[in-house]
């Protein structure tokens, strides 16, 4: 199917359920992607996975006066996995043996093959990072995450947190701040 | 520009969202201050190391497996919004379900009034019926009826081609005899 996404909504719309089940194929993994480092957990991404396209099929009217389908798709997995992060509170997923579960973080800091000692430091700093974003509030965690790891622009964020850009980048530069504070001498580069 | 200028420039700096007029001030800014450079540089190690961070996804039956359980959650359970006839909201449809409703009322009011009326005629038959003389079977435990001489056997079929328009006196499965009929020509 080469329909375009805009095609593909306003087909689901009409109640064409294969165009609901190709919106589902197109946008899972990012989906997941996100929720995933929002909530450092499989489960809770899975969840967040089917109960953002559950939530979506049930809102399909809204989707008439929607510019953009993924900014609409990120507004619900977002607010859902700050629901579930907020509820459930999870500070201790780390302490996890996150290597076990299907959705590992990797850093893929070269294209090289690292050393064993740069796998282990790289392995060490994912888990920094990891931490270190566990200490935000989750809004800027949330906009930190889609910025910087998901790559969404700042215009595409404040569309789906329905709120002005300048609110975003707020929330980017004090999410920043507090990062490079947290990771302090982990950002200096080795000469 | 002063540093106070440049540091508040320094995100959209490390993020290529500056006019290259800005950018150029920045740029040659960053080149004689060692404090804005180094916090240009953890800016920028912090988006580098953001960037680089990878999900690994499940495999592909994970996929396969969600795509299913959500289309199952949706599709599968709003059936009714996929069918043609919920899909088709036009006037013509709303038409048809109008003169669909009236064949069914004048349909179901030709049965009631088809009932009565046969009723009524089987009710006048019922009551001629009455008042023609029948035969009668009478039936009897077979120890009562044996030593009749009047009395004969009788198979199933016999006594139930016998029983054809007779009016039954007794309970069925009782008849081991029967008593002679009048010859109806008699009668």
């Amino acid at each position: 199917m080469n329909k375009s996404v805009l095609e593909l909504v306003e087909s689901f719309v009409k109640g064409d359920e294969l165009a609901f089940a190709e919106l589902v194929r197109r946008y899972r993994q990012k989906i997941y992607s996100l929720a995933y480092q929002l909530l450092r957990n499989h489960l809770d991404a899975d969840e967040v996975v089917q109960e953002t396209f559950v939530r979506v099929f049930k809102r399909r009217e809204e989707l008439v006066n929607v510019k953009y389908f993924s900014t609409f798709l990120i507004r619900i997995a977002t607010n859902y996995s700050i629901d579930l992060l907020r509820k459930r509170k999870i500070q201790s997923a780390m302490s996890d043996d996150s290597s076990s579960l299907p959705g590992v973080v990797q850093l893929d800091l070269s294209r090289r093959v690292a050393t064993p000692s740069e796998m282990f430091d790289n392995k060490r700093l994912m888990e920094e990072i990891a931490r270190a974003l566990d200490q935000l509030p989750p809004k800027q965690r949330a906009t930190a995450i889609l910025h910087d790891i998901e790559g969404y622009s700042k215009s595409e964020i404040a569309q789906a947190f329905e709120c002005p850009e300048a609110t975003v980048r707020s929330n980017l530069h004090i999410a920043r701040s507090k990062l490079k504070k947290i990771l302090g001498q982990r950002l200096k580069v080795k000469e | 520009m002063t540093c106070r200028q440049v540091l508040s420039l320094l995100e959209d700096y490390v993020d290529n969202e500056l006019s290259p007029a800005q950018h150029d001030i920045v740029d040659s800014h960053l080149k004689q201050c060692p404090q804005c450079r180094a916090e240009h540089e953890a800016t920028r190690r912090l988006k580098e190391l953001m960037t680089n961070v990878k999900t690994a996804y499940p495999d592909a039956d994970y996929w396969e497996e969600t795509t299913d359980l959500i289309l199952a959650r949706t599709i599968g359970a709003d059936e009714a919004y996929y069918s043609p006839a919920a899909t088709d909201n036009s006037p013509r449809q709303g038409r048809d379900a109008f003169i669909r409703s009236i064949i069914s009322v004048a349909a179901s009011l030709f049965i009631l009034f088809t009932a009565i009326y046969l009723g009524q005629q089987q009710e006048g038959r019922i009551d001629r019926m009455a008042s023609v003389p029948a035969p009668v079977l009478v039936a009897a435990p077979l120890q009562n009826l044996f030593f009749d001489d009047t009395m004969e056997f009788a198979t199933r079929d016999e006594q139930s081609r016998l029983l054809n328009g007779m009016l039954l006196v007794g309970p069925p499965g009782v008849l081991g005899k029967f008593a002679r009929m009048p010859d109806p020509a008699s009668w």
